[in-house]
């Protein structure tokens, strides 16, 4: 029986980049760091209020025993430095004060944070081929 | 026309305003071991000590010394995964003055002491090296061309064969 979501699945395009975006500005936690001898780095961070969630920042390898073949990694390549995969969404305590810090420290938003019904919300991008939605919750009657 | 410039002079005043909380808060990221009080926090922000507590805990939930602690019990946990500084003296580094306050807040925030969360860590770490594949899932493991050990296949043979349907 399946009692829970432990690791989540992200393809990047460089893995010092993606670090750097997930330790040093969003303020995630360095997890795992290991780097076989074939090449293959298992890296992974998560936010210290998840200690449970591993986001695990994937590389796109090709070769023998790899998942993806020459041609299917090269395709990947070309979604990510496009940006145009999703990486799912983050929630923040005050989006507007999120969007000041982080715009402060370099990483790129889509436009200004917005009021909807359900809360405010912005994107952002990891600048490794992923784009996030980010929402401050505006409490509902069903997830209060 | 005045709507839209005054929602515009709004938005200004408030990322302004945000922009002061979070030099405070930089302040505490940046230094978690200096030995700040709210006065010094709020100055950093130009607010008055009570102003600047209200804005901040309505801002982040938390009060600047709730999200100082936190910043410091992180910083000590770099401190057990990145050196060999004695748990006393990561104590004394993120600027706490007693160890046993220091482990008290610890297991509070962590859920177990600093030691035992030092020895956890240095056991993963161990472990990561010698036996990746006992860290790994095994499906990225497979994925990425990792071969398995004798001894990992020699578990997974075994699950294999105990299977009952």
């Amino acid at each position: 029986m399946i009692t829970k979501f432990s690791h989540s699945t992200l393809y990047v395009s460089n893995q010092d980049k993606a670090l750097d975006f997930y330790v040093n500005k969003l303020g995630f936690q360095k997890r795992m760091d290991y780097t076989n001898e074939n090449g293959f780095r298992w890296l992974t961070v998560g936010s210290k209020d998840q200690p449970d969630i591993d986001i695990v920042l994937m590389p796109v390898m090709s070769g023998p025993g790899m998942r993806f073949s020459k041609e299917e990694a090269a395709q990947m390549q070309v979604l990510l430095e496009k940006g145009l995969l999703s990486g799912g969404v983050f929630e923040t305590s005050n989006c507007r004060a999120m969007f000041e810090e982080l715009k402060a420290k370099g990483v790129r938003f889509e436009g200004e944070p917005t009021d909807a019904p359900w809360g405010v919300q912005c994107t952002l991008t990891d600048g490794v081929g992923n784009w996030y939605s980010v929402l401050e919750p505006k409490a509902q009657t069903w997830n209060k | 026309m005045i709507k839209m410039e005054r929602r515009k002079q709004d938005a200004a005043t408030l990322s302004a305003l945000y922009k002061r909380i979070i030099e405070a808060k930089a302040l505490m990221d940046v230094h978690p071991e200096a030995s700040l009080d709210l006065d010094q926090i709020a100055d950093a922000a130009c607010f008055s000590r009570y102003h600047f507590l209200r804005l901040f805990k309505k801002t982040y939930h938390k009060t600047p010394h709730q999200y100082l602690t936190g910043q410091r019990i992180e910083r000590a946990k770099s401190l057990m995964a990145d050196s060999n500084l004695t748990i006393t003296d990561i104590c004394y580094a993120i600027g706490f003055e007693s160890v046993g306050s220091f482990s008290t807040l610890f297991k509070k925030h962590v859920g177990c002491p600093p030691l035992e969360f030092r020895e956890r860590l240095w056991k993963l770490n161990t472990l990561l090296k010698e036996q990746p594949l006992a860290v790994i899932p095994h499906c990225f493991a497979a994925m990425c061309g990792l071969e398995e050990s004798p001894e990992k296949k020699a578990i997974l043979d075994n699950t294999v064969s105990d299977t009952t349907y």
